[in-house]
């Protein structure tokens, strides 16, 4: 049984505004060098969710494919130490985009290549883009059921992948037959720590790459939404001390400067 | 051959074999323990035992306890001679140490130290059963009965054994022995001559004899064993400067210390050596907060579980349950801040936070358990260099409106600063980072930093198990640092000076390092900052906190209080300070760490600092500064309004403040 689980190679959502910078010509966000890309948390869910299923399916293959432009190795090999069998890196300059549909026209392709999948785990979504589009789109191609936002997932008999949904007032349980898609969400936890061994066998194993055109993904629609502007959040924090007589004043004085400053609004304007 | 002679061959030949079986039971995971380096250099080793076993330095700290110990070792020791002659009597009564002085002076020694002896014993005796200090909690009270009884049968036996000598007139020594003789008198006016007299000799020297027999075999089993192994475990003592952890190999199949098999010689010595005495607990902060960790139940369960895994019948795989999760919690492990209280504490040099590391290697590397806290800070450093993920800053940001240059490869400057990741990416330490750079340019100091080049020196990844992190960042800083010329580091942060200073030689980087208080220090004794100090300044009271990793760690207590009274401080010394600092509980990863709300070091220490009065706290590590002002407000908070906060500053910054230079680049505080 082998189940992929899709990655991405995104900026660290961590990064410091003050180390960002926007490449205006080609509508891209630049990282200077001292900060590092990190793989997309919700897809080192999908890759916890997979390490839990062979807690029990002992001969879950488990592969970890992603596609982009370029890659860290050492930070995409992270997914080996942690226990992958195998890591497939899809290069190709096409694929540092925003646009979804060539990413997962490359990751369906891939995982073709490799003889298909028993399942599918993705994470919800990028951390750097948010579209989280791509387990849709790959549901498509692969013509596969997509059950998201899973906080626990199950392969019962063999046959079957049942998961636990999160919902904002609870949860539900949904099921479909293999093979299928599944997202993962935050609420199923956190990574585990590799231990040094496996660390040190993964620095000796090296990820498969793949260049795209090896791949013979087909060309994805032309869908692609244009990116008119991009900017970095300015934020910084101003502090006025309200000075009145007493604490009704005090209070007044209050709300007519968060009206004057624009920090509400009344709502017969809105 | 009398059947009495016969009976005491046969006593003292199945002592001997009992407490040689015992013994062997011990020896033996000892011996199969791998061995470390630890028999030279000679003299500094023997020198310390000299100073530390005749001379009682550290037990000299409670001077009650170290004079009541004293009388007992020496007294101990003197009535040696007694134990001679009671055997040598006993198995031929030609026996005598006549020759050596034993009808003169030996005699009188025997009787002088007989009673200091029982003075020793009636004090702890009092210490246990009237005093009670709570460091006792959790100690064998029992065992300590047993040997007190012992002890003073010995003496007892011994000393009513001559006293019926000389009342049975078989003794001319009176003179010599003025003890026995007083008791000697009483027993004669009481009718106890002649053959009572020499009868009560013999049943008194059996007392003796046995007290002494019994003593050799209880000895294994207990904790009066530092006797025989307190010597060695002190010569064997761990030499390297004391912010030097053992950098492990890690292909080495099994890393961190999971199985008590793996313990070397001396760390398994330590667990014998243990005396249950409590200095250790007594002093440790984890104890004081209320978590599971109390140095002295740590060894003693640590002993427990080595004899209950590998004494009777050898090593048994599994026997005795697991180290980790069984004999000592997970939760113990990690309460630890590694602030060396407990081995300063130690009279015999045991060494208590290597073995928890140790653990906490098995922890991080193997099992992959560490807790929460902890473990988003490290992989932070893996990620980005540095433990503070969410920062809103690069490593620049706190210097972009200053004067200050970014050494780059191949260029040379005087004093290279180590910036450390919390005064680079934590708003209220970047102060620090600023006042200190206000001073240097002050002082003309030609300085430069790392700027982006700078990564976490690994200090808390190490502490907290994860070697090979801290191998990673050891190794790059090593290599960054290599291709730049500087003269010396000098660091805000004690534990980059430690690391820096004592870690990174392994690594083939070895420094000049001075902590941010040693260099300020030199300049203002040089005069370079006098000149500038304001003179309208009032005295401020002002107490410090020793920070453990510059303090115990690298010995250094007095430059930061030098620095605080050129600025015009009065210092007032907390009641725990110096040697004796109180951890702020941000040690070892604990920084980190989620802290329950009930057990916070950091609300300790803040309480004690209050207790001085003095409006500002003052320390010199950005950890003990985020600590303390949490622990500052939240004592604030709980005592009302009864007292104003407590400023928590830098030395840095109270030396910046009273500085006459105007500066647009001081925040408003």
């Amino acid at each position: 049984m082998r189940a992929v689980v899709c990655l991405k190679q995104v900026i660290d959502p961590l990064t410091p505004a003050t180390s960002l910078a926007l490449d205006v010509q080609d509508m891209k966000i630049r990282v200077r060098a001292a900060a590092p890309p990190v793989i997309n948390g919700f897809d080192e869910q999908g890759i916890e969710a997979a390490l839990r299923l062979r807690e029990t399916i002992r001969e879950l293959e488990i592969v970890c494919i992603a596609a982009s432009e370029r890659f860290n190795t050492d930070v995409m090999k992270r997914a080996l130490a942690v226990g992958a069998d195998q890591l497939i890196l899809v290069q190709d300059p096409s694929l540092d985009t925003w646009n979804s549909y060539p990413v997962a026209y490359a990751l369906a392709a891939a995982i073709r290549q490799i003889g298909g999948a028993d399942l599918v785990l993705c994470g919800r979504q990028g951390s750097d883009w948010d579209n989280g589009l791509v387990p849709y789109i790959l549901a498509d191609l692969l013509a596969m059921p997509l059950l998201t936002l899973a906080k626990r997932v199950n392969i019962a008999d063999g046959k079957r992948v049942e998961i636990e949904r999160v919902l904002a007032d609870g949860s539900m349980t949904m099921e479909a037959a293999l093979p299928a898609i599944v997202t993962v969400t935050s609420e199923l936890g956190a990574l585990r720590m590799p231990s040094v061994a496996a660390r040190l066998t993964a620095a000796r194993k090296q990820p498969r790459q793949i260049a795209l055109a090896d791949l013979g993904a087909g060309a994805p629609p032309a869908l692609a939404p244009e990116v008119i502007d991009l900017a970095i959040p300015v934020t910084g924090r101003n502090c006025t001390f309200i000075e009145a007589a007493d604490g009704p004043g005090a209070g007044v004085r209050l709300a007519e400067t968060l009206l004057e400053t624009g920090a509400v609004r009344l709502g017969m304007e809105r | 051959m009398s059947i009495e002679l016969v009976l005491r061959l046969v006593v003292l030949l199945g002592a001997f074999v009992w407490a040689g079986f015992r013994f062997e039971q011990l020896a033996r995971p000892l011996l199969a323990a791998p061995a470390e380096a630890r028999l030279r250099p000679f003299l500094p080793r023997a020198w310390g035992v000299v100073v530390n076993i005749l001379g009682h330095a550290r037990l000299m700290r409670k001077p009650y306890s170290g004079l009541m110990h004293m009388m007992m070792l020496f007294g101990f020791l003197f009535l040696l001679t007694a134990v001679m002659q009671v055997f040598g009597e006993g198995v031929s009564p030609l026996f005598t140490l006549a020759a050596i002085g034993g009808r003169t002076w030996i005699a009188l020694g025997q009787d002088v130290f007989a009673v200091l002896l029982l003075t020793g014993v009636a004090m702890a005796t009092y210490q246990r059963v009237v005093w009670k200090p709570a460091r006792f909690v959790g100690s064998n009270q029992r065992d300590a009965a047993i040997i007190l009884s012992l002890i003073s049968a010995v003496v007892v036996g011994m000393l009513l054994q001559n006293s019926c000598h000389l009342a049975a007139g078989r003794d001319a020594l009176a003179a010599w022995r003025p003890v026995s003789s007083a008791i000697a008198s009483v027993l004669v006016a009481c009718g106890v001559t002649g053959a009572i007299a020499i009868a009560g000799a013999t049943a008194f020297a059996w007392m003796h004899m046995l007290a002494i027999l019994a003593f050799l075999v209880y000895i294994p089993g207990s904790k009066h064993l530092h006797v025989i192994v307190g010597v060695p475990n002190v010569y064997f003592r761990d030499l390297n400067s004391a912010g030097r952890l053992v950098t492990p190999d890690l292909e080495q199949p099994k890393l961190g210390l999971s199985d008590i098999a793996q313990l070397g010689r001396k760390q398994a010595l330590d667990l014998y050596a243990c005396t249950e005495c409590g200095r250790c607990q007594e002093l440790c902060p984890a104890y004081a907060s209320g978590k599971p960790l109390s140095p002295k139940l740590l060894i003693m369960n640590m002993r427990d579980h080595l004899l209950e895994a590998q004494g009777a019948g050898g090593h048994r795989e599994g026997a005795g349950g697991p180290l980790i999760g069984g004999a000592i919690s997970e939760e113990t492990i990690w309460s630890c801040t590694t602030c060396r209280a407990c081995m300063e504490a130690c009279p015999l040099f045991i060494e208590h936070v290597p073995k928890i590391v140790d653990m906490r290697r098995h922890l991080s590397m193997e099992a992959g358990r560490v807790p929460d806290g902890i473990s988003g800070a490290m992989l932070s450093v893996e990620q980005r260099g540095h433990p503070w993920a969410g920062t809103r800053f690069s490593r620049l940001d706190w210097c972009r409106d200053l004067d200050v240059r970014v050494l780059a490869p191949g260029e040379t400057t005087d004093t290279l600063l180590w910036v450390g990741c919390t005064a680079a990416f934590d708003a209220r330490a970047q102060k620090v980072a600023r006042a200190l750079v206000r001073l240097l340019h002050g002082a003309g100091v030609d300085f430069a930093i790392l700027g982006d080049a700078e990564s976490c020196t690994g200090d808390a990844a190490r502490r907290t198990g994860n070697d090979y992190l801290f191998q990673l960042q050891a190794s790059a800083n090593v290599e960054t640092l290599n291709t730049r010329a500087f003269r010396r580091i000098v660091s805000i942060c004690p534990h980059c000076v430690n690391t820096l200073k004592n870690e990174y030689p392994d690594f083939g980087g070895s420094y000049d390092v001075v902590h941010h208080s040693q260099l300020l220090g030199e300049l203002m004794g040089q005069g370079h900052l006098r000149s500038m100090l304001r003179g309208d300044r009032e005295a401020l009271a002002i107490t410090f906190h020793d920070p453990c990793y510059l303090g115990r760690y690298n010995g250094e207590f007095e430059a930061p209080r030098a620095v605080l009274a050129g600025a015009g401080a009065a210092i007032a010394e907390m009641e725990r300070s110096h040697g004796r600092s109180f951890c702020c509980g941000g040690g070892g990863g604990r920084a980190f760490a989620v802290e329950p709300p009930d057990q916070r070091v950091n609300v300790l220490r803040a309480t004690q600092a209050r207790a001085t009065s003095a409006a500002v706290v003052a320390t010199a590590c950005p950890f003990c500064l985020l600590m303390l002002d949490d622990g500052c407000k939240a004592v604030a908070r709980l005592e009302g309004d009864s007292t104003p906060l407590q400023q928590v500053r830098d030395i840095a910054e109270i030396l910046d403040d009273a500085m006459r230079v105007a500066d647009e680049t001081r925040a408003p505080t």
